[in-house]
Protein backbone atom coordinates (compact mmCIF):
# COMPACT_ATOMS: atom_id res chain seq x y z
CA UNK A 1 0.00 0.00 0.00
CA UNK A 2 1.19 3.46 -0.62
CA UNK A 3 1.14 6.38 1.70
CA UNK A 4 -0.52 9.64 0.84
CA UNK A 5 0.22 12.34 3.36
CA UNK A 6 -2.90 14.25 4.33
CA UNK A 7 -3.36 16.79 7.08
CA UNK A 8 -6.62 16.58 8.99
CA UNK A 9 -8.58 19.85 9.17
CA UNK A 10 -8.85 21.87 12.38
CA UNK A 11 -12.04 22.19 14.33
CA UNK A 12 -13.07 18.54 14.48
CA UNK A 13 -11.76 17.76 17.89
CA UNK A 14 -11.97 21.29 19.19
CA UNK A 15 -14.67 23.85 19.23
CA UNK A 16 -14.33 27.29 17.68
CA UNK A 17 -16.77 28.85 20.12
CA UNK A 18 -15.18 31.63 22.11
CA UNK A 19 -14.65 30.65 25.75
CA UNK A 20 -15.79 34.00 27.07
CA UNK A 21 -19.16 33.60 25.43
CA UNK A 22 -19.54 30.22 27.07
CA UNK A 23 -18.46 31.65 30.40
CA UNK A 24 -21.07 34.39 30.29
CA UNK A 25 -23.78 31.99 29.30
CA UNK A 26 -23.03 29.40 31.95
CA UNK A 27 -22.31 31.84 34.73
CA UNK A 28 -25.43 33.81 33.96
CA UNK A 29 -27.64 30.73 34.05
CA UNK A 30 -26.03 29.49 37.26
CA UNK A 31 -26.52 32.77 39.08
CA UNK A 32 -30.07 33.06 37.83
CA UNK A 33 -30.89 29.59 39.11
CA UNK A 34 -29.19 30.16 42.45
CA UNK A 35 -30.97 33.46 43.02
CA UNK A 36 -34.28 31.92 42.01
CA UNK A 37 -33.82 29.10 44.48
CA UNK A 38 -32.80 31.43 47.27
CA UNK A 39 -35.86 33.55 46.65
CA UNK A 40 -38.03 30.47 46.77
CA UNK A 41 -36.37 29.32 49.98
CA UNK A 42 -36.94 32.69 51.58
CA UNK A 43 -40.62 32.67 50.73
CA UNK A 44 -41.19 29.15 51.99
CA UNK A 45 -39.22 29.46 55.22
CA UNK A 46 -40.96 32.69 56.08
CA UNK A 47 -44.19 30.83 55.73
CA UNK A 48 -43.17 27.73 57.63
CA UNK A 49 -41.43 29.47 60.49
CA UNK A 50 -44.75 30.76 61.74
CA UNK A 51 -45.39 27.25 63.00
CA UNK A 52 -42.53 27.34 65.47
CA UNK A 53 -44.11 28.67 68.67
CA UNK A 54 -42.34 31.34 70.69
CA UNK A 55 -41.89 28.98 73.60
CA UNK A 56 -39.90 26.58 71.46
CA UNK A 57 -37.78 29.42 70.13
CA UNK A 58 -37.03 30.58 73.66
CA UNK A 59 -36.28 27.07 74.79
CA UNK A 60 -33.74 26.50 72.04
CA UNK A 61 -31.91 29.78 72.17
CA UNK A 62 -32.08 30.73 75.79
CA UNK A 63 -31.67 27.40 77.42
CA UNK A 64 -29.39 25.61 75.02
CA UNK A 65 -27.16 28.56 74.20
CA UNK A 66 -26.89 30.24 77.54
CA UNK A 67 -24.47 32.90 76.31
CA UNK A 68 -27.37 34.59 74.62
CA UNK A 69 -29.37 35.25 77.71
CA UNK A 70 -26.88 35.70 80.52
CA UNK A 71 -26.74 39.13 82.14
CA UNK A 72 -23.67 41.21 81.47
CA UNK A 73 -20.51 40.06 83.15
CA UNK A 74 -19.30 43.63 83.52
CA UNK A 75 -20.35 45.06 86.92
CA UNK A 76 -20.84 48.62 85.77
CA UNK A 77 -23.20 47.63 83.03
CA UNK A 78 -25.56 45.66 85.19
CA UNK A 79 -27.37 48.73 86.46
CA UNK A 80 -27.83 50.00 82.90
CA UNK A 81 -29.11 46.63 81.79
CA UNK A 82 -31.65 46.67 84.57
CA UNK A 83 -32.81 50.09 83.49
CA UNK A 84 -33.15 48.97 79.89
CA UNK A 85 -35.02 45.85 80.88
CA UNK A 86 -37.47 47.96 82.92
CA UNK A 87 -37.97 50.26 79.97
CA UNK A 88 -38.67 47.34 77.66
CA UNK A 89 -41.11 45.93 80.19
CA UNK A 90 -43.02 49.18 80.39
CA UNK A 91 -43.24 49.30 76.61
CA UNK A 92 -44.51 45.76 76.68
CA UNK A 93 -47.21 46.72 79.19
CA UNK A 94 -48.17 49.75 77.14
CA UNK A 95 -48.49 47.65 74.01
CA UNK A 96 -50.19 44.78 75.82
CA UNK A 97 -47.68 42.29 74.49
CA UNK A 98 -47.96 38.95 76.18
CA UNK A 99 -46.58 36.60 73.59
CA UNK A 100 -42.90 37.29 74.25
CA UNK A 101 -40.59 37.80 77.15
CA UNK A 102 -37.77 40.17 76.25
CA UNK A 103 -34.31 40.56 77.65
CA UNK A 104 -31.87 43.36 76.86
CA UNK A 105 -28.09 42.92 76.75
CA UNK A 106 -25.50 45.65 76.53
CA UNK A 107 -22.69 45.05 74.09
CA UNK A 108 -19.50 47.02 74.47
CA UNK A 109 -18.93 48.55 71.06
CA UNK A 110 -18.31 52.04 69.77
CA UNK A 111 -20.61 51.81 66.81
CA UNK A 112 -24.17 52.73 67.68
CA UNK A 113 -26.29 49.74 66.87
CA UNK A 114 -29.08 47.55 68.18
CA UNK A 115 -29.93 43.94 67.33
CA UNK A 116 -32.74 41.51 67.77
CA UNK A 117 -31.73 37.90 68.06
CA UNK A 118 -33.71 34.76 68.68
CA UNK A 119 -35.18 33.94 72.06
CA UNK A 120 -36.59 37.41 72.69
CA UNK A 121 -33.11 38.89 73.10
CA UNK A 122 -32.28 42.47 72.27
CA UNK A 123 -28.72 43.75 72.06
CA UNK A 124 -27.78 47.42 72.42
CA UNK A 125 -24.27 48.79 72.01
CA UNK A 126 -22.63 51.24 74.42
CA UNK A 127 -22.09 53.44 71.37
CA UNK A 128 -25.83 53.74 70.98
CA UNK A 129 -26.35 54.68 74.61
CA UNK A 130 -23.75 57.43 74.28
CA UNK A 131 -25.33 58.76 71.12
CA UNK A 132 -28.88 59.30 72.32
CA UNK A 133 -30.12 62.11 74.58
CA UNK A 134 -33.68 61.26 75.41
CA UNK A 135 -35.43 58.23 76.78
CA UNK A 136 -37.99 58.60 74.01
CA UNK A 137 -35.33 58.05 71.35
CA UNK A 138 -33.99 55.05 73.23
CA UNK A 139 -37.49 53.64 73.66
CA UNK A 140 -38.00 53.96 69.93
CA UNK A 141 -34.93 51.86 69.25
CA UNK A 142 -36.04 49.24 71.75
CA UNK A 143 -39.56 49.34 70.35
CA UNK A 144 -38.14 48.75 66.89
CA UNK A 145 -36.34 45.65 68.08
CA UNK A 146 -39.48 44.46 69.84
CA UNK A 147 -41.20 44.94 66.50
CA UNK A 148 -38.72 42.53 64.89
CA UNK A 149 -39.46 39.94 67.52
CA UNK A 150 -43.20 40.31 67.12
CA UNK A 151 -42.81 39.66 63.41
CA UNK A 152 -40.58 36.61 64.17
CA UNK A 153 -37.84 38.12 62.02
CA UNK A 154 -34.86 36.66 63.92
CA UNK A 155 -36.02 33.11 63.64
CA UNK A 156 -36.91 33.63 60.00
CA UNK A 157 -33.32 34.60 59.36
CA UNK A 158 -32.03 31.45 61.04
CA UNK A 159 -34.55 29.34 59.15
CA UNK A 160 -33.34 30.69 55.84
CA UNK A 161 -29.74 30.08 56.75
CA UNK A 162 -30.43 26.51 57.75
CA UNK A 163 -32.40 25.63 54.67
CA UNK A 164 -29.87 27.18 52.33
CA UNK A 165 -27.09 25.38 54.14
CA UNK A 166 -28.82 22.03 53.87
CA UNK A 167 -29.48 22.65 50.22
CA UNK A 168 -25.89 23.51 49.44
CA UNK A 169 -24.27 20.69 51.29
CA UNK A 170 -26.52 17.93 50.10
CA UNK A 171 -27.38 18.86 46.54
CA UNK A 172 -24.38 20.86 45.48
CA UNK A 173 -21.98 19.07 47.76
CA UNK A 174 -22.08 15.99 45.63
CA UNK A 175 -19.11 16.28 43.32
CA UNK A 176 -19.00 20.05 43.18
CA UNK A 177 -16.40 22.69 43.74
CA UNK A 178 -15.50 25.03 46.51
CA UNK A 179 -16.32 28.24 44.77
CA UNK A 180 -20.04 27.54 44.70
CA UNK A 181 -20.05 26.60 48.34
CA UNK A 182 -18.11 29.72 49.19
CA UNK A 183 -20.54 31.88 47.30
CA UNK A 184 -23.56 30.33 48.94
CA UNK A 185 -21.86 30.56 52.31
CA UNK A 186 -21.48 34.30 51.83
CA UNK A 187 -25.08 34.69 50.76
CA UNK A 188 -26.25 32.65 53.73
CA UNK A 189 -24.31 34.79 56.16
CA UNK A 190 -25.73 37.89 54.55
CA UNK A 191 -29.31 36.69 54.78
CA UNK A 192 -28.74 35.57 58.36
CA UNK A 193 -27.35 38.85 59.59
CA UNK A 194 -29.77 41.22 58.02
CA UNK A 195 -33.42 41.82 57.81
CA UNK A 196 -35.03 42.97 54.63
CA UNK A 197 -36.13 46.53 54.05
CA UNK A 198 -39.78 45.68 54.42
CA UNK A 199 -39.11 44.03 57.74
CA UNK A 200 -37.27 47.14 58.89
CA UNK A 201 -40.10 49.44 57.90
CA UNK A 202 -42.64 47.25 59.67
CA UNK A 203 -40.48 47.22 62.82
CA UNK A 204 -40.25 51.02 62.65
CA UNK A 205 -44.02 51.32 62.69
CA UNK A 206 -44.43 48.96 65.62
CA UNK A 207 -41.79 50.87 67.56
CA UNK A 208 -43.54 54.15 66.83
CA UNK A 209 -46.86 52.75 68.02
CA UNK A 210 -45.29 51.46 71.20
CA UNK A 211 -43.78 54.76 72.21
CA UNK A 212 -47.05 56.46 71.38
CA UNK A 213 -48.85 54.09 73.68
CA UNK A 214 -46.29 54.59 76.43
CA UNK A 215 -45.58 58.33 76.25
CA UNK A 216 -48.72 59.59 74.55
CA UNK A 217 -46.75 61.14 71.68
CA UNK A 218 -44.13 60.18 69.16
CA UNK A 219 -41.57 62.94 69.56
CA UNK A 220 -38.08 61.52 69.64
CA UNK A 221 -38.96 58.64 67.36
CA UNK A 222 -36.54 59.82 64.68
CA UNK A 223 -33.78 60.81 67.12
CA UNK A 224 -31.49 57.90 66.39
CA UNK A 225 -31.58 58.44 62.65
CA UNK A 226 -31.14 62.17 62.91
CA UNK A 227 -28.10 61.62 65.08
CA UNK A 228 -26.62 59.10 62.71
CA UNK A 229 -27.22 61.47 59.83
CA UNK A 230 -25.39 64.31 61.45
CA UNK A 231 -22.43 62.85 63.29
CA UNK A 232 -18.94 63.25 61.95
CA UNK A 233 -18.69 59.54 61.58
CA UNK A 234 -21.89 59.53 59.61
CA UNK A 235 -20.42 57.42 56.86
CA UNK A 236 -18.95 54.76 59.12
CA UNK A 237 -21.92 54.54 61.43
CA UNK A 238 -24.44 54.34 58.69
CA UNK A 239 -22.56 51.62 56.84
CA UNK A 240 -23.73 49.34 59.60
CA UNK A 241 -27.23 50.15 58.65
CA UNK A 242 -27.47 51.03 55.01
CA UNK A 243 -26.81 47.54 53.72
CA UNK A 244 -30.26 46.29 54.36
CA UNK A 245 -32.14 49.15 55.89
CA UNK A 246 -34.26 51.75 54.19
CA UNK A 247 -32.47 55.05 53.83
CA UNK A 248 -32.20 57.17 56.94
CA UNK A 249 -34.01 60.11 55.38
CA UNK A 250 -36.91 57.90 54.51
CA UNK A 251 -37.15 56.62 58.03
CA UNK A 252 -36.94 60.10 59.55
CA UNK A 253 -39.80 61.19 57.35
CA UNK A 254 -41.97 58.26 58.26
CA UNK A 255 -41.30 58.66 61.96
CA UNK A 256 -41.60 62.41 62.45
CA UNK A 257 -44.94 63.89 63.24
CA UNK A 258 -44.89 67.66 63.29
CA UNK A 259 -47.88 67.82 65.62
CA UNK A 260 -45.66 66.50 68.37
CA UNK A 261 -42.95 69.13 68.09
CA UNK A 262 -43.93 70.93 71.20
CA UNK A 263 -44.17 67.86 73.41
CA UNK A 264 -41.67 67.22 76.15
CA UNK A 265 -38.88 64.67 75.91
CA UNK A 266 -37.88 62.64 78.93
CA UNK A 267 -34.12 62.82 79.44
CA UNK A 268 -31.99 59.76 80.05
CA UNK A 269 -30.86 59.03 83.61
CA UNK A 270 -27.31 60.12 84.51
CA UNK A 271 -25.89 56.70 85.18
CA UNK A 272 -26.55 55.78 81.58
CA UNK A 273 -23.96 58.21 80.31
CA UNK A 274 -20.75 56.27 80.27
CA UNK A 275 -17.34 57.79 80.77
CA UNK A 276 -14.29 57.40 78.60
CA UNK A 277 -14.37 53.60 78.54
CA UNK A 278 -15.97 52.07 75.42
CA UNK B 1 -16.91 4.06 6.76
CA UNK B 2 -15.63 0.66 7.80
CA UNK B 3 -14.37 0.43 11.35
CA UNK B 4 -12.35 -2.40 12.73
CA UNK B 5 -9.73 -3.08 15.31
CA UNK B 6 -8.08 -5.71 13.19
CA UNK B 7 -4.91 -5.12 11.23
CA UNK B 8 -6.83 -5.05 8.02
CA UNK B 9 -10.35 -5.35 6.69
CA UNK B 10 -11.14 -9.04 6.19
CA UNK B 11 -11.03 -10.11 2.58
CA UNK B 12 -10.14 -6.70 1.27
CA UNK B 13 -6.81 -5.31 0.31
CA UNK B 14 -5.57 -2.00 1.61
CA UNK B 15 -4.57 0.24 -1.26
CA UNK B 16 -3.52 3.41 0.43
CA UNK B 17 -3.19 4.80 3.93
CA UNK B 18 -3.20 8.29 5.34
CA UNK B 19 -1.73 7.96 8.76
CA UNK B 20 -3.21 8.39 12.20
CA UNK B 21 -6.67 9.81 12.77
CA UNK B 22 -8.07 10.62 16.17
CA UNK B 23 -11.25 11.74 17.78
CA UNK B 24 -11.83 12.80 21.35
CA UNK B 25 -14.51 14.30 23.44
CA UNK B 26 -15.01 15.37 27.02
CA UNK B 27 -18.48 15.38 28.44
CA UNK B 28 -19.73 16.34 31.80
CA UNK B 29 -22.75 14.96 33.53
CA UNK B 30 -25.28 17.41 34.82
CA UNK B 31 -26.37 18.01 38.35
CA UNK B 32 -29.41 15.77 38.11
CA UNK B 33 -27.31 12.72 37.35
CA UNK B 34 -24.93 13.67 40.13
CA UNK B 35 -27.70 13.70 42.68
CA UNK B 36 -29.11 10.45 41.43
CA UNK B 37 -25.68 8.84 41.51
CA UNK B 38 -25.15 10.05 45.05
CA UNK B 39 -28.32 8.33 46.12
CA UNK B 40 -27.58 5.21 44.10
CA UNK B 41 -24.22 4.96 45.77
CA UNK B 42 -26.05 3.99 48.90
CA UNK B 43 -27.91 1.14 47.29
CA UNK B 44 -25.43 -0.12 44.73
CA UNK B 45 -26.10 -1.32 41.22
CA UNK B 46 -25.63 0.11 37.76
CA UNK B 47 -25.48 3.85 37.37
CA UNK B 48 -27.59 4.00 34.26
CA UNK B 49 -27.06 7.72 33.76
CA UNK B 50 -23.29 7.42 33.71
CA UNK B 51 -23.35 4.40 31.42
CA UNK B 52 -25.41 6.41 28.98
CA UNK B 53 -23.04 9.33 29.29
CA UNK B 54 -20.01 7.24 28.51
CA UNK B 55 -21.50 5.45 25.56
CA UNK B 56 -22.67 8.74 24.13
CA UNK B 57 -19.14 10.05 24.54
CA UNK B 58 -17.70 7.03 22.83
CA UNK B 59 -20.12 7.52 19.95
CA UNK B 60 -19.11 11.12 19.60
CA UNK B 61 -15.40 10.40 19.73
CA UNK B 62 -15.81 7.75 17.07
CA UNK B 63 -17.81 10.17 14.95
CA UNK B 64 -15.05 12.74 15.10
CA UNK B 65 -12.47 10.21 14.12
CA UNK B 66 -14.62 9.23 11.16
CA UNK B 67 -14.93 12.88 10.22
CA UNK B 68 -11.17 13.25 10.13
CA UNK B 69 -10.82 10.11 8.02
CA UNK B 70 -13.51 11.32 5.64
CA UNK B 71 -11.72 14.58 5.09
CA UNK B 72 -8.67 12.61 4.01
CA UNK B 73 -10.60 10.51 1.55
CA UNK B 74 -10.40 7.22 3.45
CA UNK B 75 -13.10 4.63 3.45
CA UNK B 76 -12.00 2.52 6.39
CA UNK B 77 -10.26 2.92 9.72
CA UNK B 78 -8.26 -0.03 10.96
CA UNK B 79 -6.60 -0.94 14.21
CA UNK B 80 -8.83 1.30 16.28
CA UNK B 81 -8.05 1.73 19.94
CA UNK B 82 -10.11 3.42 22.63
CA UNK B 83 -8.87 5.08 25.73
CA UNK B 84 -10.71 6.60 28.65
CA UNK B 85 -9.23 8.96 31.15
CA UNK B 86 -10.39 11.28 33.84
CA UNK B 87 -8.95 14.74 33.49
CA UNK B 88 -11.59 16.85 35.12
CA UNK B 89 -13.57 16.05 38.15
CA UNK B 90 -16.96 14.85 37.07
CA UNK B 91 -16.20 14.64 33.38
CA UNK B 92 -15.30 11.65 31.24
CA UNK B 93 -12.78 11.92 28.45
CA UNK B 94 -13.00 9.48 25.57
CA UNK B 95 -10.29 9.10 22.98
CA UNK B 96 -10.41 6.99 19.84
CA UNK B 97 -7.57 6.61 17.36
CA UNK B 98 -6.80 4.43 14.37
CA UNK B 99 -5.20 4.37 10.95
CA UNK B 100 -7.18 5.80 8.05
CA UNK B 101 -6.92 3.64 4.94
CA UNK B 102 -8.53 3.12 1.60
CA UNK B 103 -9.52 -0.44 0.84
CA UNK B 104 -10.44 -1.80 -2.53
CA UNK B 105 -14.15 -2.06 -3.19
CA UNK C 1 -14.03 38.83 50.05
CA UNK C 2 -10.30 38.64 49.57
CA UNK C 3 -10.55 35.04 48.44
CA UNK C 4 -13.05 36.07 45.81
CA UNK C 5 -10.75 38.72 44.42
CA UNK C 6 -7.80 36.33 44.32
CA UNK C 7 -10.01 33.85 42.55
CA UNK C 8 -11.10 36.43 39.99
CA UNK C 9 -7.50 37.46 39.44
CA UNK C 10 -6.51 33.85 38.78
CA UNK C 11 -9.39 33.54 36.35
CA UNK C 12 -8.39 36.61 34.40
CA UNK C 13 -4.71 35.70 34.31
CA UNK C 14 -5.59 32.14 33.35
CA UNK C 15 -7.79 33.32 30.54
CA UNK C 16 -5.40 35.86 29.07
CA UNK C 17 -2.24 33.82 29.18
CA UNK C 18 -3.97 30.54 28.54
CA UNK C 19 -5.71 31.80 25.42
CA UNK C 20 -2.61 33.45 24.06
CA UNK C 21 -0.40 30.46 24.86
CA UNK C 22 -2.87 28.11 23.25
CA UNK C 23 -3.00 30.02 20.00
CA UNK C 24 0.75 30.14 19.85
CA UNK C 25 1.01 26.45 20.55
CA UNK C 26 -1.51 25.51 17.92
CA UNK C 27 0.31 27.52 15.28
CA UNK C 28 3.53 25.73 16.17
CA UNK C 29 1.81 22.36 16.11
CA UNK C 30 0.27 22.90 12.67
CA UNK C 31 3.57 24.09 11.27
CA UNK C 32 5.46 21.08 12.56
CA UNK C 33 2.75 18.67 11.47
CA UNK C 34 3.03 19.90 7.93
CA UNK C 35 6.79 19.61 8.06
CA UNK C 36 6.71 16.04 9.33
CA UNK C 37 3.87 14.85 7.17
CA UNK C 38 6.22 12.70 5.11
CA UNK C 39 6.69 10.23 7.94
CA UNK C 40 3.39 8.50 8.70
CA UNK C 41 2.27 7.33 12.08
CA UNK C 42 0.03 4.27 12.06
CA UNK C 43 -1.51 1.91 14.53
CA UNK C 44 -0.92 -1.07 12.27
CA UNK C 45 1.32 -3.79 13.57
CA UNK C 46 2.95 -4.59 10.28
CA UNK C 47 3.85 -2.37 7.40
CA UNK C 48 3.79 -4.25 4.07
CA UNK C 49 5.95 -1.86 2.03
CA UNK C 50 8.75 -2.20 4.56
CA UNK C 51 9.20 -5.74 5.80
CA UNK C 52 12.77 -6.53 4.91
CA UNK C 53 15.98 -4.76 5.74
CA UNK C 54 14.44 -2.66 8.43
CA UNK C 55 15.14 -2.26 12.10
CA UNK C 56 12.49 -1.53 14.65
CA UNK C 57 13.32 0.93 17.38
CA UNK C 58 10.96 2.05 20.15
CA UNK C 59 10.34 5.77 20.04
CA UNK C 60 8.19 7.83 22.33
CA UNK C 61 7.19 11.37 22.95
CA UNK C 62 5.50 12.77 25.99
CA UNK C 63 4.22 16.08 27.22
CA UNK C 64 2.58 17.43 30.35
CA UNK C 65 0.18 20.32 29.92
CA UNK C 66 -1.23 22.21 32.84
CA UNK C 67 -4.80 23.27 33.28
CA UNK C 68 -5.29 26.91 34.12
CA UNK C 69 -7.88 28.24 36.54
CA UNK C 70 -10.10 29.65 33.88
CA UNK C 71 -10.49 26.27 32.21
CA UNK C 72 -11.15 24.59 35.52
CA UNK C 73 -13.82 27.13 36.39
CA UNK C 74 -15.58 26.71 33.05
CA UNK C 75 -15.48 22.95 33.50
CA UNK C 76 -17.03 23.16 36.93
CA UNK C 77 -19.84 25.32 35.56
CA UNK C 78 -20.35 22.77 32.82
CA UNK C 79 -20.66 20.12 35.46
CA UNK C 80 -23.92 21.65 36.57
CA UNK C 81 -25.53 21.61 33.18
CA UNK C 82 -23.88 18.75 31.34
CA UNK C 83 -22.62 18.68 27.77
CA UNK C 84 -19.25 19.07 26.09
CA UNK C 85 -16.51 20.64 28.12
CA UNK C 86 -15.03 22.70 25.32
CA UNK C 87 -12.36 24.30 27.48
CA UNK C 88 -10.69 20.94 28.03
CA UNK C 89 -11.06 19.75 24.46
CA UNK C 90 -8.49 22.19 23.13
CA UNK C 91 -6.16 21.29 25.97
CA UNK C 92 -6.21 17.59 25.24
CA UNK C 93 -6.02 18.05 21.51
CA UNK C 94 -2.88 20.11 21.93
CA UNK C 95 -1.33 17.65 24.33
CA UNK C 96 -1.93 14.67 22.08
CA UNK C 97 -0.74 16.29 18.92
CA UNK C 98 2.34 17.55 20.70
CA UNK C 99 3.16 14.11 22.06
CA UNK C 100 2.80 12.56 18.61
CA UNK C 101 4.98 15.27 17.10
CA UNK C 102 7.68 14.66 19.64
CA UNK C 103 7.58 10.97 18.91
CA UNK C 104 7.78 11.69 15.20
CA UNK C 105 10.72 14.02 15.57
CA UNK C 106 12.52 11.44 17.64
CA UNK C 107 11.84 8.89 14.90
CA UNK C 108 12.93 11.24 12.12
CA UNK C 109 16.16 11.94 13.94
CA UNK C 110 16.87 8.25 13.85
CA UNK C 111 16.14 8.15 10.14
CA UNK C 112 12.85 6.29 10.33
CA UNK C 113 10.44 6.03 7.46
CA UNK C 114 7.35 5.17 9.42
CA UNK C 115 6.24 4.63 12.99
CA UNK C 116 4.04 1.59 13.50
CA UNK C 117 1.97 0.17 16.31
CA UNK C 118 1.50 3.53 17.90
CA UNK C 119 -0.20 3.69 21.24
CA UNK C 120 -1.25 6.78 23.09
CA UNK C 121 -1.83 6.94 26.80
CA UNK C 122 -3.34 9.79 28.74
CA UNK C 123 -3.04 10.33 32.46
CA UNK C 124 -4.24 13.02 34.73
CA UNK C 125 -1.80 14.29 37.29
CA UNK C 126 -3.10 16.29 40.18
CA UNK C 127 -1.73 16.72 43.63
CA UNK C 128 -5.11 16.71 45.20
CA UNK C 129 -8.23 16.31 43.09
CA UNK C 130 -10.59 18.59 44.98
CA UNK C 131 -7.71 20.66 46.26
CA UNK C 132 -7.78 24.26 47.26
CA UNK C 133 -6.66 25.96 44.11
CA UNK C 134 -4.57 23.07 42.91
CA UNK C 135 -5.33 22.62 39.26
CA UNK C 136 -4.16 19.41 37.78
CA UNK C 137 -2.23 18.65 34.66
CA UNK C 138 -2.57 16.17 31.85
CA UNK C 139 0.22 13.90 30.71
CA UNK C 140 0.13 12.30 27.30
CA UNK C 141 2.66 9.76 26.11
CA UNK C 142 2.78 8.43 22.56
CA UNK C 143 4.99 5.45 21.76
CA UNK C 144 5.51 3.25 18.76
CA UNK C 145 8.07 1.33 16.77
CA UNK C 146 10.04 3.30 14.26
CA UNK C 147 11.06 1.37 11.17
CA UNK C 148 14.50 2.42 10.05
CA UNK C 149 15.98 1.08 6.82
CA UNK C 150 19.01 -1.00 7.66
CA UNK C 151 21.43 1.09 5.69
CA UNK C 152 20.75 4.19 7.76
CA UNK C 153 20.74 2.24 10.98
CA UNK C 154 24.16 0.85 10.23
CA UNK C 155 25.47 4.35 9.64
CA UNK C 156 24.24 5.50 13.00
CA UNK C 157 25.65 2.63 15.01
Amino acid sequence: MKYTPKQAPEGINTSTEHPLKELVLLLGSTLAIILGLIYFVIISTDYLVKYIPVSVENEIFNNKFTNFSAPSAIQELQKQEEYLNDLVESLQVAGEIESHKFKVHIIVNQAPNAFAYPGGNIGVTTGLLKLLDSENGLAMVLGHEIGHHLARDPIKGIGRGVIIGIFVYTVLGIGSDEWIQGLIGELTMASLMSFSRDQERAADQIGKNLIFQHYGHTRGASEFFEKINSTENKFIDSINYLNSHPSTEERILSLKNSMDDNKELKPLPDFLVLDSRS
Amino acid sequence: MILTNLENVPDRKIIEHYGLVQGNTIRAKHIGRDIFAGIKNIFGGELRGYTELLSESREEATQRMIEQANSMGANAIVNIRYSTSSVAQGAAELYAYGTAVRVEE
Amino acid sequence: MIELSIFLLLLVVGYIFGHWGEKKHFRSIIKRELEMLHVPVVTLKSYPPLTRDVDGVLVSGNVVVSIDHFKKFLASLRNLFGGRVTSYETLLDRARREAILRMKSSAIEKGAEVVINTRIETASISKNSAGNGNVGSVEVVAYGTALIPKSIYKEQN
